[in-house]
Parts: structure tokens; C-alpha cells; sequence
């Protein structure tokens, strides 16, 4: 193998693939990177028996070939070196990088026992991969980080129409997002564990455009021009969370997420080991209450909103109130209870197409 | 590497080999020839789902797993599986989670959060409750052929009776019968389709269809399944609309030899409002009835449930609920439950008479009944004089009805055994208990006094 290529491109294609390319108690070449040549494109290749990534870049080769890199090492390297062009060559068990005033020598191991990906062979869904971003960037916070029910550690995509809807919820509070497309969608719908969202948001967040999907029975694939990202997916049935969505509203309050942030910040200085905050609403009074406290103090707010129906009193944990911020952009926010035992609802006033549901603190 | 030392054995061991066996052997001997390494990664999660004509069909935890095997090592493990059983034809590889390694982790809140109140325990896909499998179902005199009948068609669905249709009256055990078929099929099969469904919601699903012009996505959408499961068709009377579309459902089912479980709570002649040509479809292939279980399955019932809750009951307890509550599954199972939970409420086990006390309340109808009702009725039904009763006489027509009153008096309405005696011509209490002891050890034995008093009582209800 030997072949010249732009730093740059090389630098972010194994920064890339490397991320993935960790320990593994097992496999250690899976701390490799797989680098082969052929036609006048690297490919860089990664996993670790979850995820799999391959990113291309195009170089000029002399000779084709695969090797295995130790990718930290390799990754390094890169980083450390400023000229804009790079020469790699592999002779015999070593692997070297050339540029005009420096040369570095890597051991390789033999590639052969390096994974293969899976590849899926069901139709190719475009999509724009805005929608998937804003769609899983909206909910997989709301995800299990527990074992015991796979799941609910994912982040659970079905069409629906010309609708895409994500969900994800730890059974303490849900998220839920649908996302309107321009033509309607037709696949079985899947569970992406949250192992592998930062991944794929990563590599969403990279590139602008489309994107090619295929969902297969245990796998799923994003296709880019230059990038292959596959990840396994969750076997399992995702609970019918739709009949869980309270439909009426006894308490209704509308205010300006700004000021609830606010709030919410300070609370959280006084809301103790359990993050517990109350919330008393008296839509007769007008008044709307925020209280925190603990052993080292306490604190009220009185915040003007609009409220509409009966009195309630309930308690939170914080942390779950203030995640789904993240997910609303407008600037005011509805917030809807239904008695203090049940769950509260909130949204985002100026886009329906959001809704987050937490369960209270019984205490 | 020795990888192929494992011929040598291949004739000492035999055919024999259930395919459990056979992969945990293949396995020990994949494991001295390949690395620690790549055993581990490959090898180490995977489990055999089944053997069928030869081929064996092993599971794997992923994608990944699943590519590499057959592309790096599928010779090789043919070949090791080949030294051990001469039979294995095929190897394949499915992608399954292991369920024996499934741990029960115990989720430990730490905050006092409540969770949403999802209900995880039905698999949306199929509609089934993984619960109802045939390991809980108790066969007894009252639904062996139905259960017979159930095996047939877990061993060849399709061919073995179709359509088989259930009836019996309600908590019976009907809906555990018709999803332990689809469980056991989904599992040993896991490439066919079953889908459970209840009348209602096929109608509810027809007329949504109808509305949103989805009529042709309706009609292609139940025709995919392999077995295809409906309960409680009696509900379908008066729908004539809807009663057609299931006709012609059933038609391509059957035309395809689809596995298809009907049930009722009548035999389906007598399921009025129907369709002839629906009903004589649904009496086309096996009809079994589900008849009232007897005191002997009441028994076996309560116990299987109690074990499997992990709970003890006192025979003497079992034997009452036995005796006093008939007919229907659904609310021994309920009685049950609600034993098991004051026990836990109490930190104790309930004694006869708190458990006694117990179903009075759950399950007697309140109704005030006065002895002299009860021995007028008993009289009436065994056509004596109600005043022979009170006569110091020993005819056998007459000893026996009285003793019945007796035993109705305290077991149905605790009355006391002094009252009891003085209320039925001045008669000592140690009589009283002489008969209702007997009468109690009679019943188990006599299945024709066990249908007078079940006659009697339904005269007192």
C-alpha cells in the first residue's frame, strides 16, 4: 500500500472512525483502524461489534492494500502534523507517515481478523438528515441509561403518514417529537440504542443534506457519500405510550421559558440530593409557585402566568423538568396538570410538534 | 491448530445428541482451536435455537456476530458439529437474544418516583401477553379436549384441525388456551406470524377503515398472518358488514391453510345473529367446549397458581376455596390474589378463617336470605313436606335434604351451629357439626350431591 492524501481529510476521517476504535475486553483489534486502498479511495473502517463506521476519502494511490493502525496512535500522529499533504506506505508490519520534513513509524498487526460490517439489503429510505438530527436531538436525553430494559435505553423511530416520530422515555418522563415530510414513509420501526446516539448525532451533525436510511430487522445503516455509519438495533416492542398521554387538562399554565429557566437554575441550588421541586398553582390567585428546599436553605418564586382551571399542588425532580429545554425553541412554554398523582405535560406553545411528559415525586 | 482432531470422535457419540447438547460440545471444542480472543468475541453469546431437518439453527447476539461466523467460520463449525452428529445437514445463524441469560435485574429507585404507567407485558405486534403460556395452563377432566385439541395444532398449524374453535363460559380459560397456542408457536416458529385479536376490535378496526377509506390496507392487513387468533366472536352478532369482512378473511386464511382459533361463549349454532354460512365455517373444523372445572381441577388450578406467585397455601385452604367457588377460573385466580396480598399486608399467613371471611367478602353476593328460604328451597327441590324437616325423623329422604340445610346454613351464610340446630327442631349443635363434616367429605366424593347443592344454590342466589 502506498498513497499521497490532503492531511486535513485524513485527519477528519480517522478522527471519525477512531472515536469507536476503543478497548475492547475481548478483540483488540478493535482498537484498530482498518485502512484499505483500492481505486483511489481510502477507506477507514472502525467498530466495536455495535457500531461501525467507514469513512472514504479520496488520495492518490500507487499501490493498493489493507492494514491495521492502532487508531489513538494513529490519530495523534495526525493531529501533530501541520503540512498539508501526507504520503502513507505499509512495508512488511509497518506502516508509515510521510510528509516533506518529517516520518513517523507505526507496527501494524494483521488485518485479517479485523470485522466486517454488516451491510443491509432493504430498500433505501431518503431522508433529510436535518429531520433525523432535530428528531433524536429532541428526545434521546429522556432515554433509559439502565439495562434491565433494552428497550427503553433507545430511542424509539416509526413513520406515521408523512410524519416521523421519535420517542424516548425511561419510564420517569417520555419525549416525544413528530417531525412533518415532504413524502410519506414506509419502514419497520425501530429501536437505535442510546449507545449509539452520540455517534450518529456526530456524524449527522457533520455533513448538510440527504442521506440514504435502511432499516433491516436488527440493523440499521446511514449512508453518506463519504461516510457508512451501521448500528445494531434494539430487539424488543417500545410500550404503547400514546394511551399514556392524558387527554384532558385540569390545570393549565402558560409562561415565558426564559423565566422558568431562570427559576429552575436556582432552584436547583436548594432542590438537595433528591433535585425535588415543588409547584403549587392557584389559578384563582393568579399565582403560580416554584419552592425548593434543603438542609442548607430554601427558596420561593412567584411567577405571573396565565392559568387556567383548578388549584394543584405537586413536586418534581428538577433534572427532568429542566431536560426537555433543550428540545423547545419557542419562547413560552404550557405546562398542563391533571391532579397531583398524575403526570404533568409540557410543551412548547408555538410548535405542537413537541410534547414531554413527567411523572411526579409521590413525596 | 487442531481444528479438525474432532472427526475422530464422530462415531462414538452418535446421533443421539439433543441439540443442546450438541452445540455446547462443538463449542468446547471451537474453544481449543481458535484464541481465547476470538472465541470470546465470537463464540462465547451464542446459544442453539433449534434443529430441523438437519439444519442447525444457531443464535447470535448481532449483525456482527452473525457475518463474521459465516464468513470466517462456517466451515470450520459445520465441520465440528458434522464430528459430533452425523444428521446436521445446514448450519444457520439467527439473530436471537439468549433468553436463559436474560438476567432479572431489580430496577432500585433511589428518589420516590412514581413511573409512567405503561403496560409492558403485551407485545404490540402480536397482541399476545407472553403470561398465558401452556406451562400455567391446568388440564383437568373439564378441558382436556379442547387441550388435546390445542397440542394437535401447536405440532401442525394449519393442517391439524382448522378452524378450532373454543366455547365455554367466561373465565374459564379460553383466552389463556388460544394464547398459549400463539405463544407456543411464535416461539418454536419464530418466522410465522400469529396475531391475537378480540372480535370487538376487528370491528372497531373495520369501521375506522371504512371512514378513512382504507378499505383495500384492511383487507391486505390480516391476510399476512400465519395463525390468526379471535376472541369472543360471539360479539359479532347484528354486525352483518363486519360479519362479512370476517367471512371473506377467513376464506383467504383458509384457502391458504392458515392457522385460525376462533372462541365463543356458545357453541357456534347457538351464537344468535350470525350468519349461516359464518357459522357453519366456524363449526367446519374442531369445535371443543370448555365445560366447568371440577373440584379435583379447582384444586390443581389453585395450587399451580399459588406456586406460581412463589406462594404457600394450607391444603385445608385450598380445599375450602375449592369447594365454595365454582365455575369460574377468573375468580379463584382473584381470590387468590387477594389471599396473597393481605398475607403480605398482614406479614403472616391467613388461617382458615380469616381467609373465610375473606371470600365472604370478595365473592358472596349480599343478599338476605332467611333459614326458613333456605329450607323451603331445599325442600321444594327434593319435593318434601318443609315440616318433615323440623320432625325428630330418620328417613333417609329426609335426613339427607336436612343435611344439606345444614351445611348451606353454615357454609353459605355462617350461621352458628347452635342456631342452626335450634332452628331445625330443637337439635343439638354436635349434631349439626357431625353434618356438615360429613357433608364436606361427602362432596369430594360425590359428584352428583356436588350438582344438587350447585343447583340448590343457584335456587338461593
Amino acid at each position: 500500500m502506498k498513497l499521497e492524501c490532503v492531511r486535513e481529510q485524513l485527519t477528519e476521517a480517522v478522527s471519525i472512525t477512531e472515536r469507536i476504535a476503543k478497548r475492547h475486553p475481548t478483540l483488540p483489534i478493535l482498537n484498530y483502524l482498518l485502512l484499505s486502498v483500492k481505486n483511489n479511495s481510502l477507506v477507514i473502517r472502525s467498530t466495536n461489534l455495535e457500531l461501525g463506521i467507514e469513512a472514504t476519502i479520496p488520495v492518490k494511490a500507487t499501490s493498493e492494500g489493507i492494514v491495521a493502525v492502532p487508531a489513538e496512535i494513529l490519530l495523534n500522529t495526525l493531529i501533530n502534523t501541520y503540512n498539508t499533504s501526507v504520503s502513507l506506505e505499509v512495508k512488511g508490519n509497518t506502516f508509515s507517515l510521510k510528509t516533506p520534513t518529517s516520518e513517523t513509524l507505526i507496527t501494524t498487526v494483521s488485518p485479517d481478523d479485523f470485522p466486517t460490517l454488516p451491510t443491509i439489503t432493504t430498500k433505501p429510505l431518503r431522508f433529510n438528515e436535518g429531520d433525523f438530527l432535530k428528531g433524536i436531538k429532541s428526545v434521546w436525553y429522556s432515554a433509559s441509561l439502565s439495562t434491565v430494559k433494552p428497550e427503553l435505553g433507545s430511542v424509539y423511530v416509526y413513520p406515521e403518514g408523512n410524519k416521523l416520530v421519535f420517542v424516548a422515555t425511561d419510564s420517569f418522563r417520555l419525549a416525544e417529537r413528530i417531525i412533518p415530510t415532504k413524502q410519506p414513509y414506509e419502514f419497520k420501526p425501530f429501536l437505535l440504542p442510546v449507545r449509539a446516539v452520540p455517534e450518529v448525532l456526530r456524524v449527522l451533525e457533520r455533513t448538510r443534506g440527504d442521506m440514504t436510511v435502511r432499516v433491516g430487522e436488527h440493523q440499521i445503516s446511514f449512508i453518506f457519500n463519504d461516510l457508512y455509519l451501521t448500528s445494531r438495533t434494539v430487539e424488543g416492542t417500545f410500550p404503547d405510550y400514546r394511551q399514556i398521554i392524558p387527554k384532558e387538562k385540569a390545570t393549565e399554565v402558560v409562561l415565558l421559558k426564559q423565566d422558568l429557566l431562570l427559576i429552575f437554575k436556582k432552584a436547583m441550588v436548594f432542590s438537595g440530593k433528591f433535585n425535588q421541586v415543588g409547584i403549587t398553582v392557584y389559578p384563582k390567585k393568579k399565582q403560580f409557585i416554584i419552592s425548593a428546599k434543603s438542609d442548607i436553605g430554601e427558596t420561593t418564586d412567584t411567577v405571573t402566568a396565565a392559568i387556567m382551571g383548578e388549584d394543584v399542588t405537586i413536586n418534581f425532580n428538577l433534572k427532568y423538568l429542566t431536560d426537555c429545554f433543550q428540545a423547545i425553541t419557542g419562547d413560552s412554554v404550557s405546562l398542563t396538570f391533571n391532579g397531583s398523582g398524575k403526570p404533568m405535560v409540557i410543551r412548547d406553545v408555538s410548535d405542537t410538534s413537541f410534547l414531554y411528559l413527567v411523572m411526579p415525586m409521590n413525596r | 491448530m487442531e481444528v479438525y482432531t474432532t472427526n475422530s470422535r464422530s462415531h462414538v457419540v452418535g446421533k443421539t445428541l439433543d441439540p443442546k447438547q450438541l452445540w455446547e460440545n462443538a463449542l468446547v471444542d471451537i474453544e481449543l482451536s481458535i484464541s481465547k480472543a476470538n472465541f470470546s468475541t465470537w463464540f462465547k453469546d451464542t446459544h442453539v435455537v433449534k434443529q430441523e431437518e438437519g439444519v442447525v439453527y444457531v443464535g447470535v447476539p448481532n449483525q456482527f456476530v452473525k457475518d463474521w461466523l459465516s464468513t470466517k467460520y462456517h466451515k470450520f463449525i459445520l465441520k465440528t458439529l458434522r464430528g459430533f452428529s452425523d444428521g446436521v445437514r445446514g448450519l444457520e445463524y439467527v439473530i436471537a437474544r439468549d433468553r436463559r441469560k436474560q438476567k432479572e435485574e431489580s430496577l432500585k429507585t433511589l428518589t420516590p418516583l412514581s413511573e409512567l404507567p405503561f403496560d409492558f407485558n403485551i407485545n404490540k405486534s402480536d397482541n399476545l401477553n407472553p403470561r398465558y403460556t401452556f406451562d400455567t395452563f391446568v388440564v383437568g377432566p373439564f378441558n382436556n379436549l379442547a387441550y388435546a385439541a390445542a397440542q394437535a395444532i401447536i405440532q401442525k398449524p394449519g393442517i391439524a384441525y382448522n378452524p378450532f374453535f373454543i366455547y365455554g363460559g367466561t373465565g374459564r380459560g379460553k383466552t389463556h388456551l388460544m394464547q398459549a397456542i400463539g405463544n407456543h408457536i411464535k416461539k418454536t416458529s419464530p418466522s410465522k406470524k400469529v396475531y391475537y385479536m378480540t372480535s370487538e376490535k376487528f370491528a372497531v378496526d373495520y369501521m375506522n377503515s371504512l371512514q378513512e377509506n382504507k378499505m383495500n390496507q384492511f383487507k391486505e392487513k390480516y391476510r399476512v398472518y400465519d395463525v390468526f387468533i379471535m376472541d369472543d366472536v360471539q360479539f359479532f352478532s347484528k354486525t352483518e358488514k363486519t360479519q362479512e369482512e370476517l367471512f371473506h378473511l377467513f376464506n383467504a386464511l383458509y384457502d391458504n391453510n392458515k392457522q385460525i382459533v376462533f372462541s365463543s361463549d356458545k357453541h357456534p349454532n347457538y351464537i344468535q345473529n350470525i350468519d349461516e354460512r359464518l357459522k357453519s365455517r366456524f363449526a367446519a373444523g374442531m369445535v371443543a367446549d370448555i365445560a366447568e372445572p371440577d373440584y379435583e381441577s379447582r384444586v390443581a388450578i389453585l395450587q399451580a397458581k399459588a406456586s406460581h406467585n412463589n406462594f404457600v397455601l394450607e391444603k385445608s385452604i385450598v380445599e375450602h376455596l375449592a369447594e365454595n367457588i365454582q365455575g369460574n377460573i377468573r375468580e379463584l385466580e382473584g381470590v387468590l390474589n387477594s389471599i396473597i396480598c393481605q398475607t403480605q399486608l398482614k406479614g403472616k399467613t391467613l388461617d382458615l378463617l380469616e381467609v373465610k371471611n375473606l371470600i365472604r367478602d370478595t365473592s358472596r353476593p349480599k343478599k338476605l336470605i332467611s333459614v326458613k328460604d333456605v329450607i323451603k328451597k331445599v325442600a321444594d327441590f327434593y319435593e318434601i313436606d318443609e315440616s318433615n324437616i323440623y320432625e325428630k325423623t330418620r328417613r333417609k329422604e329426609v335426613v339427607r335434604p336436612r343435611q344439606i340445610i345444614m351445611y348451606l346454613l353454615r357454609e353459605d351464610f355462617r350461621v352458628s351451629y347452635p342456631t342452626i340446630g335450634q332452628k331445625l327442631g330443637g337439635r343439638d349443635h354436635t349434631t349439626v357439626i357431625h353434618s356438615c363434616e360429613k357433608m364436606r367429605n361427602e362432596i369430594k366424593l360425590n359428584s352428583t350431591l356436588t350438582e344438587e347443592l350447585e343447583q340448590i344454590r343457584a335456587l338461593l342466589k
